[in-house]
């Protein structure tokens, strides 16, 4: 056995020049869902140290440090108002505090996950990443690349933008990940609905945005349910997610309509 | 590896394996109140605080508290027992394997929030799930365990 | 009364909050070897090969166990009487897996790294065989599970293992058949119940060494400590004498401890190595390979006239009892045995059906031990028929329910495993419960329906239920009182406390009868070597039965205390009395004090220490009322519990907080169970709820309410009037959440949990009436 090397960087930069170093290196962010027993990691870059755990006004908006933690974002000053406080809404019933406590913006969108309330949340707000080598970009370009597990994601922005908006989702439990998530958002001639854990991760769906904008919810709701696909996994299946996706669409625009 | 920590006000030094979590490192140090529920953060009953803050220690890795603050239920033992009193007052302890975590939530809970009402306490210890009570003796225990704090 | 009928605080509460070292894995000897098992990934297969060289050569490994290296005895892993009434259908470790999760060999190193490496260094070669995954396909299917020539039942229960059934049972009462056609209303019906896991919180934890002697300890999370014993004896072939099973505290049990889990391989790695051993099961693990609920189906037929007067109930059962037939016959019978005497003003009524295997995960005690399913189909029924004939669902209940001073012939008939025990209700309370809990729920105002702002309705609905106390001519429990210097007593019982606080109310019984304080008897419970006998913590029997044994004792310890009071006061015994502090005579007293510190050290020295014993001999149930309040998302299906009232009739309830809580847990299982709880497989019998993020228990936001009330009654049979209340909390939540979720929105799911997905499926296809 090769002796396993745990470090912690003290800044991103230091965080990205161990990742250049130790190529098969895995970063820990949050941890939550990383069982260190549960497969082999030689090198575990740990960024608990490396300053990234802030929520912040910037000029532009907001940034959120990839450290950041979901209860960070629960009980943030700038975040109980910016776009109707979604970004509180869809994290603070997320199993318990404890959880809550460890679980990372920049872990969860690193993991791309299916279930991630938010992913859809941050979508609908015309989120950008920052990576440290790959730069800044939409949220959305950065899921829709594979993994690069020698880059660091160390921050996302928001715009400095008045969105009118609504957070929806449906939980078995009230504290379960969702079987389905729903984001509306409007701002100006701007409009976004996202639909997530349908069980896939969370896409934007253009036609229900024009109807939004259209002020039409039935019809955003009607179509996001028909053009979106939908499927099957432990929580519930297909076909049920489609009716849901119809009701929380619905609610979810006329939240922002109203 | 070596760590050096601040476990219950006190500096440690304890040799670990890097791979430990934070949850085996502490039964292996003779400290058992936390316990192992479910290994997927999922139960709240191995909740430690770390620099003051719940978290499941199960998910935690120990290496990670290298020069951090751990608070475990041995290092809070007056309000354990005052918060133990007040869940048999309501028969609400039960098996008590869930106990220790709910002990580390509600002391996280009462530095955290002023005067929570009973929809803030609820949120507030959704984690910590128990099997036995039904949640509504606890509750009980909370309200008069609060309110006797003040 | 002082002490039995005060809430008092369980005497471990505090310790435990404090985080005391106290249960199995907190207690385990330290250096032991980490015991770990290699799990089947297939639902079914043959163990063609088993290569352990490279595990065997591994640094640290200590031993590898494959089924060539263990004893080829027949068990059952069901802690139950002897002989059990479950199908010896198991070994140690077998040729075969028979479901995924199942043990494939077992290693035990040094540390829990060696463990792993040695568990992903064992090559097996699988032949992969076709499994049976649906039970309704089970009987005759073209695969069986079970043709070891060893297996066998201990005496008729329908054991069929080349037709796959574990287990066969019929009763009846008259002439169902003819009642039926003569009827001027028959409703038929079928109801599904889902596998539920029980979910405590401490997962199955045993250690075992050899002491001093040479003899074997095992430390372990168990309820049934001496069928743990027995098993084991058998299973490892050696004598009774040489095991020692102790249960320290035990993280909650729910029935899941009613059987053998690690014990077999942890005590056969301390027999092969000689070293202390530990096995600890990971979530993962209790989730595949412990056990589950039995899923059924219910095939229910009620015969009625117009005015709701029932007159025939016909109950045909399918069970699934998975890969092994752990209490696969005594929780089918229960679903009748618990249920159908609710109702005993028919004329006839019939109950039978098959437990039969599945490439799934074994069956096995769950609180509620059928009478939850029966319950749910039963309930259900009522209701349907309620609503056909346009009656008030309680009405009917009243017209056609069990009360005080009647019988049943089904006591008679059915017991479990075996013929029954006849009995006259001599405390019924239902008619005030039910009384009490319309009252509480607001039923006159709320049935059936009341909207609740848009898109949400919300609905009540209600259910009944019976348990038992005990298993009649089985149970059996004893206690042993000692008396200590400066007047405190030991009391030494076989009983289990599985977090419930049975220790705390069995002292406080021998409390009461020695009219002294609780806090001067120290319990010590659930020793094989230094306690008296107790078959264990289940079937609601703790209060019932043990609480019978404690209260002997301690009459037999008072008569003793008068005796060697009244010598020492030199007063004849007829003339003395004993008050808890002092024994008077006429012309002086002693202090309990000072007599029991003479006794050891200056005067007429002995000790004394006082034994009851008590054999289980009628099974008085206690009943509960039960109303449930739902609000229903017509856009979701989603189904909120806004409030469940339980009124229970548990006779005198020894400790009334515990009780209640006891009711509340059951409930909350209960709810659980009606709800969201289930397991679930994939297409090739792959556990696909295998841990507690996919398998979802109700947190607290759940449960925001639960309003339990006891009723004022007394049991002539149990101690201080006691019945059991340990299991009947469980039994109606699916009953009456899918009887107020018809009442809201009309929709009738059929089999569990109601879901949102089926409620909102069902509105979505118009099957709302």
């Amino acid at each position: 056995m090769t002796k396993q090397l745990y470090l912690k960087p003290r800044s991103a930069a230091e965080a990205a020049a161990l990742l250049a170093e130790h190529r098969r290196a895995v970063i820990i962010g949050g941890g939550a869902y990383v069982r260190l027993g549960s497969r082999r990691i030689d090198v575990a870059v740990d960024l608990y140290d490396a300053g990234l755990d802030y929520v912040r006004r910037t000029p532009n908006g907001l940034e959120l440090g990839a450290m950041a933690t979901f209860r960070m974002l629960e009980t943030a000053p700038e975040l109980q108002d910016y776009a109707d406080g979604i970004l509180v809404r869809c994290v603070e019933r997320i199993v318990g505090v404890q959880v809550r406590n460890i679980t990372t913006v920049g872990g969860t969108l690193f993991g791309r996950y299916g279930f991630s309330n938010l992913i859809t949340a941050l979508l609908a707000l015309d989120a950008e990443v920052a990576l440290h080598h790959a730069g800044r970009m939409p949220l959305g370009d950065f899921l829709a690349t594979k993994p690069d597990s020698c880059d660091l994601l160390t921050a996302v922005f928001l715009p400095d933008q008045v969105w009118r908006a609504s957070w929806q989702d449906m939980t078995r439990t009230v504290n379960d990940y969702a079987v389905l998530n729903v984001a509306a958002a409007r701002c100006g001639d701007q409009a976004r609905v996202v639909v997530g854990a349908r069980p896939g991760r969370g896409v934007r769906c253009p036609e229900a945005e024009a109807a939004l904008l259209a002020g039409d919810a039935d019809g955003a709701a009607e179509v996001a349910a028909s053009t979106l696909e939908f499927g099957n996994d432990v929580r519930a299946g297909g076909d049920y997610r489609r009716e849901l996706c119809r009701t929380l669409v619905a609610r979810a625009t006329a939240e922002v309509l109203a | 590896m070596t760590i050096v920590f601040t476990l219950n006000d006190r500096e440690v030094t304890w040799e670990i394996e890097p791979t430990e979590t934070l949850l085996q490192a502490l039964r292996r140090n003779g400290l058992v109140g936390a316990k192992e529920g479910c290994d997927t953060a999922s139960c709240g009953v191995c909740t430690v605080l770390l620099d003051n803050k719940p978290v499941p220690s199960c998910a935690v890795p120990a290496a990670r508290v290298d020069g951090h603050t751990v608070t475990t239920v041995e290092g809070v033992q007056d309000q354990a027992r005052r918060i133990g009193e007040a869940m048999a007052a309501e028969g609400a302890d039960q098996c008590g394997y869930c106990t220790p975590g709910l002990v580390m939530s509600l002391v996280a809970m009462e530095k955290e929030l002023d005067q929570p009402d009973d929809e803030q306490i609820r949120s507030y210890l959704a984690g910590n799930m128990c099997r036995c009570s039904g949640y509504t003796s606890q509750m009980r225990a909370v309200r008069k365990y609060l309110g006797g704090g003040r | 009364m002082n002490e039995v009928g005060k809430s008092l605080p369980k005497i471990d509460g505090v310790g435990l909050a404090l985080g005391r070292p106290a249960y199995t894995d907190d207690l385990a000897p330290r250096p032991a070897l980490v015991v770990r098992a290699l799990r089947s990934p297939h639902a079914f297969a043959r163990l063609k090969s088993i290569d352990t060289a490279a595990a065997e050569a591994i640094d640290g490994v200590a031993c590898v166990l494959t089924w060539r290296d263990v004893p080829r005895v027949a068990v059952t892993r069901a802690g139950q009487g002897h002989p059990e009434p479950s199908p010896r259908d198991r070994f140690i470790l077998d040729e075969y897996v028979r479901h995924v999760g199942d043990e494939v060999a077992v290693v035990a190193a040094d540390s829990e790294a060696a463990a792993v490496a040695a568990l992903a260094a064992l090559v097996v070669d699988y032949e992969v065989l076709e499994p049976v995954l649906d039970f309704e396909q089970a009987e005759d299917h073209a695969t069986v599970l079970h043709s070891e020539p060893e297996i066998h039942e201990n005496f008729p229960i329908g054991f069929e293992p080349t037709r796959n059934i574990a287990s066969a049972y019929a009763m009846h009462v008259g002439d169902v058949d003819k009642v039926v056609q003569d009827a001027e209303v028959v409703l038929r019906r079928t109801y599904y119940t889902q596998a539920q896991q029980h979910v405590a919180l401490e997962p199955m934890v045993c250690a075992t060494w050899l002491d001093l002697h040479g003899r074997l300890n095992v430390l372990t999370s168990t309820q049934t400590p001496w069928h743990v014993r027995r098993i084991m004896a058998r299973a490892l072939e050696m004598p009774v004498g040489e095991i020692r099973v102790n249960k320290p505290r035990i993280g909650g049990g729910f029935g899941g401890k009613q059987m053998i889990h690690g014990e077999l391989l942890c005590g056969l790695v301390t027999r092969r190595t000689g070293k202390a051993a530990r096995m600890v099961y990971s979530r993962r693990e209790v989730f595949a390979a412990t056990n589950t609920r039995h899923p059924m189906r219910m095939d229910i037929t009620l015969a009625a006239d117009r005015g709701g007067h029932l007159r025939a109930i016909d109950m045909q059962a399918l069970s699934d009892t998975g890969a092994y037939g752990e209490h696969a016959l005594t929780v089918f019978m229960v679903a009748g045995a618990k249920t159908l005497p609710l109702y005993n003003k028919v004329e006839a009524v019939r109950f039978g059906g098959k437990t039969v295997y599945t490439n799934r995960v074994p069956g096995g005690a769950f609180r509620g031990y059928g009478a939850i399913q029966g319950n749910y189909a039963l309930e259900s029924a009522l209701a349907e028929l309620a609503h056909e004939l346009d009656l008030d669902p309680v009405e009917l209940r009243r017209m056609n329910m069990i009360a005080e001073g009647e019988t049943s012939p089904i006591f008679a008939i059915m017991g479990e495993g075996t013929e029954g025990v006849a009995m006259t209700i001599d405390s019924c309370k239902l008619p005030a419960c039910i009384d009490r809990g319309m009252e509480l729920i607001g039923w006159g105002e709320k049935y059936p329906r009341r909207e609740a702002g848009p898109e949400k309705v919300r609905g009540v609905g209600m259910a009944l239920a019976m348990q038992g106390s005990g298993i009649p001519g089985i149970d059996m429990a004893a206690a042993t009182l000692k008396l200590n210097d400066f007047g405190s007593f030991n009391l030494l019982i076989g009983a289990t406390d599985l977090g419930t606080g049975s220790d705390t109310i069995l002292a406080q019984i021998a409390a009461e009868t020695l009219s002294v304080s609780t806090d001067l008897i120290k319990v010590y419970s659930s020793d094989t070597d230094r306690t008296p006998f107790d078959t264990g913590a289940y079937a609601s029997s703790t209060t019932y039965v043990s609480g019978h044994a404690v209260r002997t004792a301690a009459q037999k310890m008072r008569a003793a205390l008068l005796t060697e009071g009244a010598a020492m006061l030199g007063c004849a015994e007829k003339d003395a009395v004993f008050d808890g502090a002092e024994v008077r005579g006429p012309d002086g007293a002693i202090s309990l004090e000072d007599l029991s510190t003479r006794l050891l050290y200056s005067q007429n020295q002995k000790q004394l220490c006082t034994t009851g014993s008590h054999l289980c001999e009628k099974s008085p149930p206690p009943y509960l009322a039960a109303f449930a309040e739902v609000e229903v998302d017509l856009g979701t299906g989603k189904v909120d519990l806004i409030d469940f009232v339980a009124v229970v009739d548990c006779g005198q309830a020894i400790n009334p907080n515990l009780a209640r809580v006891q009711v509340e847990g059951g409930l909350a299982q209960g709810i659980g169970m009606a709800l969201t709880e289930e397991v679930r497989y994939g297409k090739r019998g792959t556990l696909l709820t295998g841990d507690m993020m996919t398998y979802r228990i109700p947190a607290r936001q759940d449960i925001p309410r639960l309003t339990v009330e006891l009723a004022a009654s007394h049991e002539p049979s149990g101690p201080f009037g006691a019945k059991s209340v340990g299991e009947i909390g469980i039994d109606t939540p699916p009953a009456a959440i899918a009887n107020a979720v018809f009442n809201a929105v009309g929709v009738r799911v059929r089999d569990l949990p109601l879901t949102a997905e089926k409620v909102l499926m069902a509105l979505r296809e118009g099957r709302a009436k």
